[in-house]
């Protein structure tokens, strides 16, 4: 189905993101800028705009059950994760929390590492959230 | 040195055989010493590029085309008039869909040089097999329907070690009088890219599926005067050469000037207009103020000195169209600063926006102007029909040329080459679509993706595939444009028709520009379509909103846009537009303006942005360069951020008219080098100092405009998509449900797939209601407070199934179990574990069976 009519598949693994210090997209604009946060989503759009500099700049924007992720992977992320970045349909990332504008209304976050365990196929995610039988 | 002149080629708009553009041709052509060169494809989709290049690089070029006839041989015509192009045109319009008939040569040979008997033609089979008559009736049966019995040519080819038909070629061309003429078929400019053809015929075979033999070897390439001289030992066919290109001397295409077409006199056209605009004015504002009526009466005065009144009344009879079939449209681009566009086609009111009508027509501009008007894009297709209908024999779409990209070009390579589709897929794994003028191999080096990437050992396929990235591989039709030209359009470009039906030229929107030709751009805009579903389901719940006239100053609707919810509103949704949107806090319709033109790369990269924010939020001084800019960069606080306040600068501080202006733009916008900045420049000083300025002002006001220029976005275009932004974010605003449901069935509308749309829905606390084979229909639909899904979104269950599904439920009765439903809509056992998955049997078996039982107790 290319639309997910019963629950976000993010809710189903979101228990297990909690305990490995996972936090949501509705939450991050009650954290502080500058801080060091995990989060994970569906991929939803990758975004390289042309730079004058030739520089490549990944714009990411992800999405949990609460709501948009936008990220961002400059060069030397993009170095070593480059390949996981492009070829998962679900990521997980570890990066700087930057909040802008009025009360810090537009969040997104620089991505420093990408969490391979919780990036790839989301069958294979949906798979290992499932509890043992 | 031999003169020689290649009058039988085939560059890459033969498309998927030859093996270089118009551009490279012509080039490669100079360089040989040769003074003149031909172009001879299949189409003519290569001919008005090929023209101008060869005139950059003055050397003649000489028009022609590859004409399929009714006994399977292929002749070259070429043109030795405008008539003789027209002519060429209609032959090959009429050889896409059949072979080209004697009667159609006798009819349309007139101004058209032929040549005959090239390879795997008729004559040629025939010589080869010594059979001189059979040949010889051949081409007497050419010439006695060609217009130029004389102007036929027959044709001497020599590829390979032997000597081919000389012999015969010499002693039929003697026979019948007919004079030889040396051709090479040129579909390579170097041997060495014979490996290229090769690889595009193997395409063609294995990708395309066609039966088609590529050449037999490598000589079909563009050989100097003294090989072609070596080969053809025979001076005649060598020198008449010559003669052919001196033929075709005089020919030219009328590139530089427009071509408008004409539908009523000039003054007719004129007074027409005017009596429709103050007409319309006076019923818009009542009473109309006196920066309306002054600003109106300027409009109509430049518009009929430039005798554009009937092209107005053209465009207008569009738009009445799409107004009539209720489909909604506004006006993109410079147009939307005129108020006489406003009156007839509406959109944003030009006066109280204060937008600038020079900024689309002013009297330094010979070229016809450009109204693009967008469209519901489900819906676009009935207002070309009707353009079609209205202009029959003068309008065709305009076509756009494809090119192999990056990832298309290593795939179609490797499938070439024989690689199984699975290696293929693993081959082109992280290649990005296209690159941005960088090359494969170098894209292989740099980026990270690519580092052990299994195509890094593929040297050979890179190789290849590097030389295809940016060859024309097929022509397709434009989204929107259509031309319609003066007279029949097969004067101007041959014709076919598109699977749609649509009349389809050869012709691309630069061939167009060149030809001066007149082009609607009728483009498709989902958000029109998904703003007009929402206010149907808007009205079905008797809610009638009359979006156009809504005041844009509704708080709630800027509240939404301040906390950057903004997914689905137009324009105004991507990650850097939300980020911007946090940062910039619109409170007014004109915020939505700047928002607009600010998000672009230029004032991204530029700093202009942060200077922006920094002014409006109070945290730096505004300045100005001079009081007298201040009333002109007063609405951006100081940062010139619109191309209407380059043209305002230039007009107010350096006294320029606006047609010198808008040159002056232009010049800093495109080209910086040119002489006509230089020019341009002086002017500005000139002039700036002879209404009192001093030269460091000058200077400094100079370096500011001309820093900004090249950033500087179209207001009247952004004021009219903020028009859109604040439809779109108002029904987000005020009513969600109706909002999601529009766009969810306007298919893709924005950045963002049905699933986001879909999950922001839910986040509103909007109930998703799962497919259900009793309560979905064909779209989304409301159902209470909630969206149902339509079954179209379960895998295995197209259009058709679910059509097939409600349509019964609907003559029938709901479906009352699982086993009720497969009974009456029989599916694959496979789309009925898809149903199950997706809920769509839910509660049937209990609830409904009980039902059931209910109703039948």
């Amino acid at each position: 189905m290319n639309v997910y009519c019963h629950e976000h598949p993010l809710s189903v693994l979101r228990q297990r993101l909690t305990q490995d210090r996972f936090v949501t997209a509705g939450s991050l604009r009650s954290i502080p800028s500058g801080r060091r946060v995990k989060v994970a989503g569906i991929m939803v759009i990758i975004h390289t705009p042309p730079t004058k500099s030739g520089k490549r700049v990944q714009f990411i924007t992800l999405e949990d059950e609460t709501g948009l992720i936008d990220a961002v992977a400059f060069p030397n992320t993009q170095e070593k994760f480059a390949r996981i970045i492009l070829t998962s349909e679900v990521l997980a990332v570890q990066g700087r929390l930057h909040r802008q504008g009025k009360m810090g209304v537009s969040v997104s976050i620089v991505i420093e590492r990408v969490l391979a365990p919780w990036s790839g196929s989301l069958v294979r995610l949906l798979d290992k959230a499932r509890p043992p039988l | 040195m031999t003169h020689f002149i290649h009058l039988e080629i085939h560059t890459a708009f033969s498309f998927l055989w030859g093996t270089f553009t118009p551009e490279e041709l012509v080039k490669a052509a100079a360089s040989l010493g040769q003074t003149a060169v031909a172009i001879t494809d299949f189409s003519m989709h290569g001919v008005v590029r090929f023209y101008k290049s060869a005139l950059e690089e003055g050397i003649q070029p000489i028009v022609g085309a590859k004409i399929s006839l009714w006994d399977g041989s292929r002749i070259v015509m070429l043109a030795t008039t405008f008539q003789g192009y027209g002519n060429l045109c209609k032959l090959v319009s009429l050889g896409t869909s059949r072979p080209i008939t004697p009667q159609d040569i006798s009819h349309f040979s007139k101004d058209l040089v032929c040549i005959a008997g090239g390879r795997e033609s008729r004559i040629r089979v025939a010589l080869a097999k010594g059979r001189l008559e059979e040949a010889e009736c051949h081409l007497r049966q050419l010439r006695d329907v060609l217009a130029h019995p004389d102007w036929l040519f027959l044709s001497f080819q020599r590829h390979g070690k032997g000597a081919g038909l000389a012999q015969q070629s010499k002693e039929l061309s003697l026979r019948l009088g007919i004079p030889p003429v040396a051709t090479n078929e040129v579909t390579f400019l170097r041997p060495e890219d014979y490996i290229i053809h090769r690889i595009l015929v193997d395409i063609q075979r294995k990708h395309h599926h066609r039966r088609v033999d590529p050449l037999p070897n490598e000589s079909f390439f563009l050989a100097s005067g003294q090989e072609m001289a070596e080969r053809i030992d025979y001076h005649p066919a060598i020198e008449n050469t010559l003669h052919i290109a001196s033929l075709c001397k005089s020919f030219s295409l009328p590139i530089g000037r427009q071509h408008p077409p004409c539908f009523q006199a000039p003054d007719e056209a004129a007074d027409k207009l005017i009596k429709l605009c103050w007409r319309e004015l006076a019923r818009v504002h009542k009473p109309a103020g006196y920066p309306y009526i002054r600003r109106l009466e300027q409009e109509l005065a430049t518009i009929k000195a430039k005798d554009l009144s009937d092209f107005f009344l053209l465009v207008k009879r569009v738009v009445d169209f799409a107004k009539q079939g209720e489909i909604r449209h506004s006006v993109r681009g410079s147009a939307a600063g005129s108020l006489v566009v406003y009156l007839l086609l509406g959109g944003v009111d030009p006066v109280r926006n204060d937008l600038l009508f020079e900024r689309f027509i002013n009297d330094g501009r010979g070229d016809l102007p450009d109204v693009d008007i967008d469209f519901d894009s489900e819906r676009r297709d009935e207002v070309i029909e009707y353009v079609m209908e209205s202009f029959p024999r003068q309008a065709a779409m305009v076509a756009t040329i494809q090119t192999f990209k990056c990832r298309s070009a290593v795939r179609l390579a490797a499938r070439a080459l024989g690689y199984s589709l699975s290696e293929i897929d693993c081959l082109a794994r992280c290649l990005p679509w296209s690159l941005r003028g960088s090359h494969l191999k170098e894209a292989l080096a740099t980026l990270p993706e690519l580092r052990d990437a299994p195509l890094q050992n593929e040297t050979e396929l890179v190789d290849l595939a590097d030389r295809l990235i940016g060859l024309p591989c097929q022509s397709s039709v434009h989204l929107g444009g259509v031309i319609i030209t003066p007279r029949d359009v097969t004067e101007w470009t041959p014709v076919q028709r598109s699977p749609k039906g649509l009349l389809v030229g050869q012709l691309d929107k630069d061939d167009v520009d060149a030809l001066g030709l007149l082009k609607l751009d009728i483009l498709g805009l989902r958000m029109h379509t998904a703003i007009g579903k929402a206010l149907d389901v808007l009205k079905s719940q008797d809610i009638f909103l009359p979006l156009e006239r809504l005041p844009v100053d509704d708080e709630a609707t800027y509240s939404l846009l301040q906390t950057t919810h903004s997914v689905g509103v137009f324009q105004l949704e991507s990650p850097g537009q939300r980020n911007l949107l946090g940062r910039l806090q619109p409170r007014v319709f004109s915020d939505l303006v700047a928002e607009t033109s600010l998000f672009r790369p230029g004032p991204v990269e530029g700093n202009i942005v942060e200077a922006y924010l920094k002014r409006r939020n109070g945290r730096e001084a505004i300045t100005y360069p001079h009081e007298s800019l201040a009333s002109i960069l007063q609405e951006t606080y100081g940062v010139i951020l619109f191309q209407e306040q380059v043209l305002r600068i230039a007009h107010v501080f350096a006294g320029l008219s606006y047609a010198e202006a808008d040159a002056f733009r232009r010049a800093m916008t495109k080209d910086r080098k040119s002489g006509k900045m230089e020019m341009l420049k002086r002017r500005f000083f000139e002039g700036a100092r002879s209404l009192g300025h001093d030269d460091s002002l000058i200077e400094e006001v100079f370096s500011q405009v001309s820093a900004f220029a090249s950033y500087g976005f179209c207001k009247a275009h952004a004021a009219s998509f903020s028009n859109i932004i604040y439809q779109s974010a108002y029904l987000k605003a005020h009513y969600p449900q109706a909002f999601y449901i529009g766009l969810l069935n306007a298919g893709q509308v924005g950045s963002y797939p049905p699933f986001v749309i879909l999950n922001e829905a839910r986040r509103c606390n909007i109930p998703i209601y799962h497919p259900h084979v009793n309560a979905s229909s064909l779209e989304y639909r409301a159902e209470g407070d909630g969206i149902r899904v339509p079954l179209t979104v379960v895998n295995g269950v197209g259009p058709a199934t679910a059509q097939r599904i409600v349509a019964h439920r609907e003559r029938y009765g709901v479906f009352c179990s699982r086993e009720d439903f497969l009974e009456r809509i029989p599916v694959p056992e496979r789309v009925e574990k898809a149903l199950v998955l997706a809920g769509a049997f839910e509660g049937l078996d209990a609830e409904w069976g009980l039902v059931q039982e209910v109703c039948n107790a």
